[in-house]
């Protein structure tokens, strides 16, 4: 008999909340079966500032999940951001302990358990730790296991965040009586389904820019080796266009989209755009240039802020991103964006198209996130398969009913 | 379906300062309307089915109660109906007071008590019953049928106060006697004597059914000639066809001794005792004392004078 679990993709942004329910059967395939999303409240900047309204949020776009596929969620995976998120990257190190230096898996072992001793303070929580290649006497190997050397290193790139923010989110999906099987930082989750094997391979900085943040990973040779948040995102653009051009958030997010590009050019100066282009009471004309020099400044601050971090940590090595910059989110359809982060970042860049092998109406930037999360609750982020969960009879026949009544 | 593709090095947090050791009490979770609805309807839903399902036993267990209750009823409601009328149906010549007189009225008796076995059983003691079925049909008959058994021969016997009495005999050899048979109908029948035992004893009386064949074929082929026969003799036959010299003697009216061959084909023996009687009516019709019809291929004719001839 096959065993099945519905996993409920769960991103809380600071815009909106979308849901994805993809059916895990015999832990080896992944079927969408539905999806959802709505406007998000009492998030700021990706982080919950209101739990009350927050939860009341999550909670309806879950049941209305729930009741449009007429199944039950069993676990969910939650994509984390903010700007509490932080990096950092240690190096964990052995002396190979065999008199012959062959390396064993208990050196392994010691030198990953050595990368993750660092402490916290009592107000972080670790959210991953990023395994990096294994250094012997200085030469990289995937594998070190039954080579040959006197020294073993490895690096561990560690995702940390504020345990009351971590906590809160937690609270929220526990409040509707789920469990969380994992947290997975929104630019990870991203980066999985748009990147093929070849493209982290050979180096790829994703950047997700969503409502109030912009999260962005970098990969080199098949590694996550930065992740970061910017608390920055597609909802200051708009913001910035409100109060450059003295017009409602509203009509600025319509402006934005309809006439908005990510970069000023000098023809710009002579074009005007109408609000609505419909000439009813309230469409006015607005200069071009004003437009997309509020957009281009912005936008060019968030990628100046990622080339800055890059740069701090001598990443931004053309050689080895040589598969450039993947923008995704909401606001990976303004136009030119591609271009602008090009010029900034020196490298290639384009907006990312979605994964392909989904439904149409999710080939789309704003689920590359959830997506994400289902590709983890798929293949796991360790190598140690999840228990399939044995509910009790009640749980059961409760599932059993709602499966079928709902 | 997204693939399978696995990240390059693990990223799995654990240990006491991961996110998995943030799970606060259950208190600490943040509630909403939604949440409560997720968490009762399906509760609701169970307690629904449960109702229901408690429900249908209810009502199958009233359902099967009222039934039980019903068949009580009818039962005792029928148990105390009188037994109204008697309907007693014979193939044979028993009557409705004979009845009476054997099981007593059961009219006025309520139909459940009576004990229609017992009543088949004393029926059927009775040797003129060969076979006997009681019903009750509701709401207040009694039905008695009765297949009785066909006298063949009349048997005078003497009992131990030296008073003859008249048995009769079934095709089957049983000696019984005989109620309602009208005179005329026993005086059809020809008198037996039976073949006796060393010990002078005669029952059981075989060969009963060798004298039924040879007295229906003569009522085929001659019914005049059969109420001539007055006496059927079994003297000289114990039943055993097998035995030499087995012979059934019939006295007659008009031949004071005819002897049948027991073993023999009575249909050849018959059409001979015809053609002579036939033959000697046209001849002068003389007396004649004996035909024996047993002879191995021929008849031999004795005449009251004396004179003997064969055919």
């Amino acid at each position: 008999m096959s065993q099945s679990k519905v996993v409920g993709a769960v991103e809380i942004g600071t815009s909106k909340i979308s849901i994805l329910m993809g059916e895990i059967t015999d832990g080896s395939e992944l079927n969408i079966i539905g999806h959802t999303s709505c406007s998000s409240k009492g998030v700021k900047k990706g982080v919950i500032t209101d739990l009350k309204a927050a939860s009341n949020c999550v909670h309806a776009a879950i049941m209305t999940a729930e009741e449009n596929t007429r199944i039950r969620i069993d676990e969910v995976y939650l994509a984390q951001t903010g700007s509490h998120l932080q990096g950092d990257f240690n190096v964990g190190t052995t002396t190979v302990s065999a008199s012959d230096s062959v390396i064993r898996a208990a050196d392994i072992e010691e030198a990953k358990k050595d990368a993750k001793r660092r402490r916290l303070e009592d107000s972080r929580t670790y959210i991953h730790h990023i395994q990096n290649p294994f250094r012997i006497d200085g030469q990289v190997f995937d594998n070190p296991l039954s080579k040959q050397g006197k020294r073993l290193e490895v690096g561990y790139w560690s995702v940390h965040g504020s345990s009351q923010v971590v906590s809160d989110s937690l609270r929220v999906i526990r409040g509707i009586d789920l469990d969380v099987g994992d947290i997975i930082i929104s630019s990870i989750a991203s980066g999985a389904v748009l990147l093929e094997e070849a493209e982290k391979e050979n180096g790829t900085l994703v950047i997700d820019i969503g409502g109030g943040t912009t999260d962005f990973v970098l990969y080199r040779k098949g590694y996550i080796v930065l992740t970061g948040v910017v608390p920055v995102g597609g909802d200051h653009i708009t913001n910035d266009l409100s109060i450059g051009l003295r017009i409602g958030r509203k009509s600025a997010e319509e402006i934005k989209l309809k006439s908005g590009r990510a970069y000023y050019e000098s023809e710009d100066r002579d074009k005007k755009t109408w609000l609505y282009g419909d000439l009813s009471i309230g469409d006015r004309e607005y200069s071009m240039a004003s437009i997309t020099k509020i957009i281009e400044a912005r936008v060019s601050e968030i990628f100046e802020i990622i080339k800055q971090t890059l740069t701090d940590r001598n990443l931004l090595t053309p050689g080895d991103i040589a598969s450039g910059v993947v923008i995704t989110g909401g606001t990976s359809l303004l136009k030119g964006i591609d271009a602008t982060a090009s010029s900034i970042f020196g490298l290639e860049a384009r907006s990312s198209v979605g994964p392909k092998n989904v439904a149409k109406e999710l080939q789309v930037p704003q689920y590359s996130t959830v997506l994400g999360l289902l590709h983890y609750a798929l293949t796991g982020q360790d190598s140690a398969p999840s228990k399939p969960k044995s509910g009790g009879l009640l749980r059961r026949l409760s599932s059993i009913l709602s499966r079928s009544n709902m | 379906m997204i693939g399978r593709d696995r990240q390059k090095g693990d990223t799995f947090a654990s240990g006491a300062q991961s996110w998995r050791a943030l799970a606060g009490p259950r208190s600490s979770r943040v509630g909403s309307s939604a949440a409560r609805k997720r968490r009762w309807i399906p509760l609701l839903k169970l307690f629904g089915v449960l109702l229901l399902l408690l429900s249908i036993a209810g009502l199958l267990y009233q359902l099967v109660k009222m039934l039980d209750r019903d068949a009580r009823q009818a039962v005792a409601s029928v148990a105390v109906n009188p037994v109204e009328r008697t309907l007693f149906y014979t193939d044979g010549v028993l009557t409705d007071d004979w009845l009476q007189n054997i099981i007593g009225p059961q009219e006025g008796m309520p139909i459940m008590e009576i004990d229609i076995f017992a009543l088949k059983a004393k029926l059927e003691k009775i040797p003129q019953v060969k076979a006997a079925s009681v019903e009750r049909v509701f709401p207040g008959d009694l039905s008695i049928k009765i297949t009785e058994r066909k006298p063949l021969l009349r048997l005078l016997t003497q009992g131990s106060d030296g008073k003859r009495r008249l048995r009769l005999v079934a095709r089957d050899g049983l000696v019984y006697r005989g109620f309602e048979y009208s005179k005329s109908e026993l005086k059809r029948l020809p008198y037996l004597l039976p073949y006796q035992n060393p010990d002078k004893s005669y029952l059981p009386i075989l060969g009963v059914d060798q004298v039924a064949e040879l007295l229906d074929l003569a009522g085929n082929m001659r019914p005049e000639l059969l109420e001539t026969w007055q006496v059927v003799s079994l003297q000289y036959f114990n039943g055993k066809t097998g035995l030499p010299g087995q012979v059934i003697e019939v006295r007659s009216s008009l031949v004071p001794k005819i002897v049948f061959g027991a073993s023999k084909d009575f249909a050849l023996q018959m059409d001979r005792l015809i053609y002579i009687l036939d033959y000697f009516k046209k001849n002068g019709d003389p007396s004649l004392k004996r035909v024996d019809l047993s002879l191995r291929g021929a008849a031999a004719v004795q005449l009251s004078s004396g004179r003997a001839q064969f055919f």
